[in-house]
């Protein structure tokens, strides 16, 4: 105890006296004759005691009783210890300087606690003699910092000390003692055990974060509140889980598996894959799905799942990131009003802290990719030709030759066999039928790619400022040679307190992004004939020249399609604490986004004519411009306990873009500016939105447990006309702590935390274009003069699509807080759903987009987690989430009674009552035709004898068997029926994180179950195999298989129809190890002494393993985006769950090493 | 403390206001703002122009061109390039092409009125004179009276004093004004003949086929007055043809060489109104019916083999065709698209060379100066004129050809001659141009039936409620207030 001579003076201001107080003092007035008077409350009052020879274990539970104090002592020091002390209207330190003048014993005050100790110069009484010595240094685990103040007690005894303001402590114990237990405020109590190997030396002592999960801040949209306080259904996910992506992961696709009701698909390993962002399920039919992104503040409109440079989000460095929040349901949503229909993810960035010492991190990752392609892969040149032979005898044996065949087979030949007694092994190949070519294109154009990332940062404080600065380089490499994106980030985020009352800040960022997108190359390989020379004899890449739906691989590579995204964004605020409790907040802010598409099309590239050359330029920037302004008022009255909050936003967005291309370029590497080429167009054009709202917020809380939230919020937006300009978006929340409650004390210790909330409430979505209101005119030239026509049909009465919903959930800790979770229910009804729906055709227009429609999701949300292993050393946790959705069609536009989509194929049928995702097609009976004669059987007769077929004219022994519905004896389209749902019955994910010493690891698994997708690869080979190349598991098929295989009959000519039918749709259920994550800290005393803090290692990997039936390269992945699929309409009705096998999965291993300085 | 929640309420209130809230859109125009001066006019009129091909879209398409052309010829049994559902008249709301004619040439009309609209809401000081603001308004009113004329003629009881008259608008269209009914047909003549009325009060006189002129506005309420044959009808419709044709402008007049003619196409004189293709590489996409159907309709080149052009009509009218000196002229071989670029024999007056010159002047006639004459010949016939009076315009017409020679037509011995000479001359020399001779089928008769029957001997009995074509069902099934026409299926 060298500190025990700087006792803190403090300064006590003079309060009213508190009556109640006083009677509560009076009776131990009358009964020890002695008389006390006090004013004021807690540590600042002034009182007068009168103790006459009383022990000083009286005056201690005296004093306790009548300040908010605690005392820390150990009892062997004062036995014995007799106090006479009178004093009026004193203070506490002038009272304790008092009663321990004449004593051995000195004291400490530290916050709420008084600390009483014996005088260092005082003679040792013999016992104390068999006492040890504990020396030690309390630090944060996280910072690192030293914790002042905190308290040490042996176990079991009132026997304790504080820390200094360098967290060190010293503390005598008896021999035998066993357990030092060390507390601290906001920090976990940690068990010091004692041994002999703690003696004669300093220990270090880190304390973690409280576990106490109910007080942890979660970030609600305008403000922050915190778990046990809050009424809506948010998950966050913290540091610690940003810190544990894998290499390579963008801010959307870590969303995966981690929270209940949030449905993330990633398209593929490529570096551009789109991540598709569902919470709780589809709220729309024609625009964006995608939740609203809020990054410090500021709204994010990439507003797609597209993953090229127009997605600002891939701009992130996830290292910046501090937390990301994601608001669900309507209580918390509503702050967001109209565009928070699909939910809303908060990020929110790193900060430095007040009085923190400068402190670096320095983290170093490197990874490798390899391809995982669930087997899949191309065939090489004997595999083809074997392929062509097997499957062109039997295709020319059922339907003859055609096209195809004939470029294989010798029909001449075949025609002068003039027999009827003929089979396929008799046609003879043509001697030209392939080229001399061997080329394994898989094996050529895919590589283990390389993903290296760098980031370092500054953060730290000085008593009024803190600081958080960092930049970071990304490069992530494409499993499919040639794919890349490299991403540069700055950021600077600054606070500064002017006086007490004002608190200025600025957050400043950018970043650059360089893509080189090669998604098309699997494409381009799965078509290109292995057989094929991929150079010419003097060394150029062979074009083969006779083919425009083919492309060389080599050329896709050589083919430049990049892109170029910038980002800046700054923000200014001001805080000003007008009064205590009340505080005005305006920030502004600037966002502009740049993106850059350049692509250069080589003579040969697939769809032009192969003398052809072109080059597209393209240049979009937008620019968001945010004012919020909010005052926020916080009151606390008894047991009454208010945060009332009222805003106003403005917004403008705007938008540019300008492109531009030219063709027949004479040179194609250097004269490949746009004025080079022999013919040239240019477009530009400009739009923008504002948007203007008044917010607010009434938090009230009543005696801790009965909780209210009620929000509102008007948005008028530019976007609608003049009479549907305004909405209005109205929110309520009740809760209600019940282990708050008196008749749950005696649980208390079994369940410390229960939460029962339920929200209602409206929202809204934008999905629509700028001007959808106003009937425009556009440009229409006339006779060489220019011209303005009507060009669209403006929708005057269109309004927002406004969502309605419900949400109840129950929160829980149990034992200890070592179990916590969630269970929720929800339904969210979307009315005046926009859709490109039927107008009089006399407008000129036969569809306009117009608020038609009503769907409604309904679903469950669990997660919960555990500390299995909860001891100092180690710590086991267990996460597990699952979450159910269903999306019904309530309401269509009563003109239009079916939707099916895609526009000509019908892969999917919307009707009233049906639901999201529902496939539409033939029922397969679940095997193939064995026999001619069986199908011979199934053909029906018509009424005038002639026998029909059953389905095609080629039906054929090893084709699918659908099944007749309606009985007329043959399939036609009145067959089509219901097939399974794309959307998954349940989907969630798990975690498990073990912390053992130094050493933590964390694993993330995701698992869905029940979706049935439909293999395009599979359904659009059946229909004829062309001549290009195809996949190894074509050999799966009944043509080398006979009736068990995967793929059905294959052949050139003579195939059945363009048919969807539940043969092509697969389970997609899968169980996935997303992540593993092992993370060492190398011990702190190898660094003592030098400016190295910390210094860590860590190993990732991702995409171990997954266990599923489903056929293709990712059971979730490979879904349809916009350039697939036909409309805006279809990417959310159809395409998610179409598998377009564009773009393989990959495994990514990645070690790091992170250094931390001060 | 109150200053500043003041400061903030006026805040509020002042971003709030609407101001902010409207966001115009930077390349794209308003009916506010497109018309702010005499160019802006001169725009306008120049996109309602355009409106004939690209409709409500930005490419080119044919719904105003060859198509209605075809349609109407294979309904009148004179070309097969319309299809048999037009030949059968066994159309319903749901067939192909009747919707898009329908929302098309109401694209039109939107185009019309917009120009109509903003070039009244210009100030008279922006004009060069206060004639020519009156003149740009009769333009468009023309414009819409002549879309309204077909819109009346395809969809309505023109010749009946019924209910089933045309769906008029005269505002720009949006969501909320969509839905409503038809008019009379009477009450829809007195609208296309206030618009003619105008235009023949303030147009200026013929200059070229891609504008309208008088002469048009003329010659559109005449043909409008002879297709309704109401009572009183073809005198009034006589005595404007007569004055019409007084006082023609001297550039207006017919092309002694037939074949020069068509090759000159909108850029002869002899062509008082016709769809004109903006310039560019691909004019053919922009017509489909004369660049693709006509032609592979017809018969495909088989070297060796006389070529017949049975394909490409029907035998009653094929039989007067091969005997007429226009065959020469009229006929011939074209491309059609496809990879070898086969040649068909077909009419190639209008389908030209086909698709091996896409960027070909590829027209359709709307109205040439022969239909003046043919007018008069048979409002002269049908007023009471002797039957040489009413032959001598036809013989007028034949005269005035020198390529290929036409025969001078000899006096007939009754008038019922008379009118198949008529009805013959207007089926050989406008056939597949702009559907005349469909309308001329049900005017003129054969043994006490509409000529067509004659023309299409097989086709089963029609009722009459299906000389028109069903309101389509993208309009009846979404607008409410509308009445179908009667004898169809919705």
């Amino acid at each position: 105890m060298k500190k025990n001579s700087s006792i803190p003076k403090m300064g006590f201001k003079l309060f009213r006296p508190n009556p109640r107080m006083f009677g509560k003092l009076f009776a131990l007035f009358v009964f020890m004759i002695f008389c006390t008077h006090s004013y004021g409350v807690g540590q600042n009052k002034k009182m007068d005691v009168h103790f006459n020879n009383v022990s000083i274990d009286f005056v201690i539970e005296y004093l306790e009783s009548a300040t908010d104090y605690t005392f820390v002592y150990n009892d062997t020091d004062k036995e014995g210890i007799k106090i006479s002390v009178s004093l009026k209207d004193a203070d506490i330190v002038t009272i304790l300087d008092a009663v321990f003048k004449d004593t051995p014993l000195a004291y400490q005050i530290k916050e709420d606690r008084i600390v009483v100790l014996r005088r260092k110069n005082n003679t040792m009484k013999p016992e104390e003699e068999k006492q040890l010595v504990v020396k030690g240094r309390v630090i944060s685990e996280k910072e690192q910092e030293p914790i002042i103040g905190a308290t040490v007690i042996l176990e079991g005894t009132t026997l304790g000390v504080a820390t200094d303001v360098e967290g060190e402590f010293s503390i005598n114990v008896p021999k035998d003692a066993k357990t030092l237990v060390i507390s601290s405020i906001g920090y976990a109590k940690y068990r010091f055990a004692l041994n002999s190997n703690v003696f004669d030396k300093l220990n270090i002592i880190q304390l973690k974060d409280s576990v106490s999960f109910v007080d942890e801040v979660v970030i609600v949209g305008y403000g922050t509140t915190k778990v046990k306080d809050a009424t809506g259904a948010v998950s966050r996910l913290g540091e610690k889980d940003i810190a544990m992506s894998p290499a390579g992961a963008s801010v959307q696709s870590m969303l995966q598996g981690r929270a209940p009701g949030v449905n993330v698909m990633i398209q593929s390993a490529s570096p551009t894959s789109p991540v598709n962002v569902t919470i709780r399920g589809i709220s729309t039919l024609t625009g964006n799905t995608q939740p609203l992104w809020v990054i410090d503040g500021v709204p994010d409109y990439s507003q797609s799942s597209t993953g090229d440079v127009t997605n600002a989000l891939f701009n992130l460095n996830l290292s910046d990131i501090e937390s990301i929040d994601i608001l669900k349901d309507v209580s918390a949503t509503a702050i967001y009003g109209s565009r928070a229909a699909n939910g809303v993810i908060i990020v929110t960035t790193k900060r430095g802290k007040l009085g923190m010492q400068p402190t670096v991190d320095l983290s170093l990752r490197a990874g490798i990719q390899t391809i995982n392609s669930n087997k899949l892969n191309a065939l090489n040149a004997t595999e083809y030709k074997r392929f062509v032979e097997t499957v062109g005898r039997q295709s020319i044996e059922i339907a003859g030759f055609d096209y195809n065949t004939r470029l294989f087979f010798n029909e001449s030949k075949f025609n002068q066999l003039n027999t009827s007694q003929w089979d396929g092994s008799m046609l003879e190949l043509l001697p030209d039928a392939f080229m001399d070519g061997d080329t394994d294109w898989w094996d050529e154009m895919t590589q283990n790619a390389l993903t290296t990332q760098c980031d370092i940062s500054v953060r730290g404080g000085t008593e009024n400022s803190n600081y958080f600065i960092s930049f970071g380089y990304n490069d992530q490499k494409g499993v499919v040679k040639g794919g890349r994106s490299k991403l540069l980030t700055g950021r600077l985020n600054f606070e500064t307190l002017i006086g007490k009352q004002i608190k200025l800040g600025v957050n400043l960022s950018g970043s650059s992004r360089k893509t080189n997108n090669k998604d098309n190359l699997i494409d381009n390989i799965i078509r290109f004939r292995p057989d094929f020379p991929a150079y010419n004899e003097d060394g150029s890449i062979n074009l083969v020249t006779t083919s425009t739906v083919i492309e060389n691989p080599h050329l896709t590579l050589a083919n430049r399609n990049n892109g170029r995204g910038l980002t800046f964004s700054g923000s200014a605020f001001l805080e000003w604490t007008i009064l205590d409790g009340l505080k005005f907040k305006s920030t502004g802010t600037v966002n502009y986004t740049n993106s850059q598409t350049d692509v250069f099309s080589k003579k040969g590239t697939r769809g032009y004519a192969t003398a052809y050359n072109s080059r597209n330029l393209g240049n979009s920037e937008n620019n968001t411009y945010v004012w919020d302004n909010t005052l926020t008022w916080m009151k606390t009255f008894g047991k009454h306990n208010l945060v009332a909050m009222v805003g106003h936003s403005i917004e403008k967005y705007k938008s540019k873009m300008l492109s531009g291309g030219a063709e027949e370029f004479p040179d194609e590497e250097v004269l490949i500016n746009l004025g080079s080429g022999a013919d040239s167009w240019a477009d530009s054009d400009e739009a923008g939105n504002t948007l203007v709202s008044a917010i607010a917020r009434v938090n009230y809380k009543y005696n801790n447990r009965y909780l209210a939230t009620f929000t509102f919020r008007t948005d008028g937006s530019s976007k609608f006309g003049p009479d549907k300009r305004w909405g209005y978006f109205p929110s309520g929340a009740l809760a209600w702590v019940i282990s708050e409650e008196e008749f749950m004390a005696p649980l208390k210790l079994y369940i410390p935390y229960l939460k029962l909330r339920a929200s209602v409430g409206k929202i809204g979505s934008q999905n629509l274009g700028n001007y959808d209101y106003i009937s425009l005119m556009g440009s229409a030239s006339y006779d060489g003069q220019p011209g303005t026509k009507p060009t669209s049909l403006g929708n005057p009465v269109l309004q927002w699509e406004e969502t309605t919903s419900v949400d109840v959930g129950l929160d829980f800790g149990l034992f200890n807080e070592r179990l916590r979770g969630t269970i929720g229910y929800y339904n969210k009804q979307i009315n005046n759903l926009i859709y490109d729906g039927s107008v009089p055709a006399n407008s000129s227009y036969t569809t306009v987009n117009q608020n038609v429609g009503t769907i409604a999701n309904v679903g469950w949300e669990f997660d919960i987690r555990g500390d299995v292993i909860r001891t100092d050393k180690v710590n086991f946790e267990i996460g597990f989430n699952i979450a159910t959705n269903s999306g019904k069609v309530k309401k269509l536009d009563g003109i239009v009674k079916e939707l099916k989509m895609p526009y000509y194929y019908e892969y999917v049928r919307l009707v009233e009552g049906g639901h999201i995702g529902d496939w539409y097609g033939y029922k397969y009976a679940g095997r193939l035709f064995r026999t001619q004669e069986e199908i011979i059987a199934l053909k029906p007769v018509s009424s005038t004898g002639v026998q029909e077929n059953y389905f095609g004219s080629y039906d054929s022994p090893g084709d699918a068997y659908l099944i007749d519905q309606d009985g007329d004896g043959k399939i036609t389209a009145k067959d089509k029926v219901k097939l399974g749902n794309f959307n998954p019955k349940f989907f969630g994910g798990f975690n498990l994180s073990l912390s053992w010493k130094n050493l933590y690891a964390t694993a993330v698994f995701t698992y869905s179950y029940g979706a049935k997708r439909m293999w395009y690869y599979q359904y659009e080979k059946t229909s004829g195999v062309g001549t290009y190349n195809v996949y190894n598991s074509i050999f799966d098929s009944y043509n080398f298989k006979g009736g068990d295989a995967l793929f059905p009959r294959l052949a050139y000519a003579g195939t059945v129809a363009n048919a969807l039918c539940d043969l092509y749709i697969h389970d997609a259920s899968f169980l996935r190890m997303n992540s593993l994550n092992l993370n060492y800290r190398l011990p702190a005393n190898w660094f003592t002494g030098t400016f190295v803090n910390n210094v860590e290692l860590s190993f990732s990997a991702s995409n171990l393993f997954t266990i599923t039936k489903y056929p293709g390269f990712d059971p979730q992945g490979n879904f349809g985006s916009t350039s697939t699929s036909a409309t805006a309409n279809d990417v959310i009705t159809v395409a998610q769950g179409v598998d377009y096998s564009t773009y393989p999965s990959a495994r990514t291993y990645s070690l790091g090493i992170k250094f931390t300085f001060k | 403390m109150k200053r500043i929640i003041y400061i903030l309420i006026l805040g509020f209130i002042l971003s709030s206001c609407d101001d902010f809230l409207t966001e115009e859109p930077v390349h794209k125009q308003t009916l506010e703002n497109a018309v702010v001066d005499y160019d802006g006019a001169q725009n306008i009129i120049n996109g309602m122009y355009a409106s004939l091909t690209l409709g409500s879209g930005t490419s080119g398409s044919d719904f105003f061109g060859g198509s209605l052309a075809c349609a109407l010829s294979s309904q009148a049994g004179v070309s097969r390039a319309g299809g048999t559902t037009f030949y059968s008249m066994s159309y319903n709301s749901t067939t192909n092409g009747i919707a898009t004619y329908w929302q098309q040439w109401y694209a039109c009309v939107n185009a019309a009125n917009a120009a109509i609209i903003s070039i009244s809401a210009l100030a008279d000081n922006k004009f060069p004179d206060t004639k020519e603001k009156s003149r740009m308004i009769a333009e468009a009113r023309c414009f819409r009276a002549w879309v309204n004329a077909h819109l009346l003629w395809c969809f309505g009881h023109f010749q009946t004093d019924d209910e089933y008259g045309i769906l008029y608008r005269e505002e720009l269209s949006d969501m909320v004004n969509v839905h409503r009914d038809r008019l009379s047909v009477k009450d829809s003549y007195q609208k296309i003949f206030d618009d003619l009325d105008a235009a023949i009060k303030d147009l200026g006189d013929y200059t070229t086929s891609k504008r309208l002129s008088r002469q048009l506005a003329q010659a559109l309420k005449v043909k409008l007055l002879l297709n309704r044959g109401w009572e009183g009808d073809y005198e009034n419709a006589l005595l404007l043809l007569n004055e019409t044709m007084s006082s023609l402008p001297a550039d207006f007049k017919m092309d002694p060489d037939m074949k020069n003619m068509y090759n000159e196409a909108w850029d002869s004189k002899e062509v008082l109104w016709a769809r004109y293709l903006e310039d560019g590489s691909g004019r053919a996409y922009s017509e489909f019916a004369y660049t693709q159907t006509i032609i592979q309709t017809g018969d495909l080149l088989v070297v060796g083999q006389e070529p017949s052009s049975l394909k490409s009509f029907y035998p009653e009218f094929n039989s007067w065709l091969e005997t007429d000196p226009r065959y020469d002229v009229t006929m011939g071989w074209a491309r059609r698209l496809n990879a070898t670029g086969q040649q068909y024999f077909c009419p190639t007056k209008v389908a030209r060379g086909g698709r091996a010159d896409m960027n070909d002047k590829f027209t359709t006639y709307y109205f040439r100066y022969p239909e003046l004459l043919l007018m008069q010949a048979e409002l002269r016939a049908r007023t009471g004129a002797t039957i040489a009076e009413a032959l001598s315009p036809i013989n007028t017409l034949r005269n005035n050809r020198t390529n290929p020679v036409l025969p001078q037509i000899p006096e007939p011995a009754t008038r019922d001659e008379l009118m198949d000479i008529i009805f013959k001359e207007y089926c050989l020399e406008l056939f597949v141009e702009n559907g005349s001779e469909w309308f001329a089928s049900l005017r003129f008769e054969k043994d006490g039936n509409p000529w067509f029957k004659t023309l299409k001997p097989d086709v089963a009995e029609v009722s009459t409620n299906k000389y028109c074509w069903p309101i389509p069902a993208v309009e009846t099934s979404v607008n409410s207030q509308i009445k179908p026409n009667p004898g169809f299926d919705n």
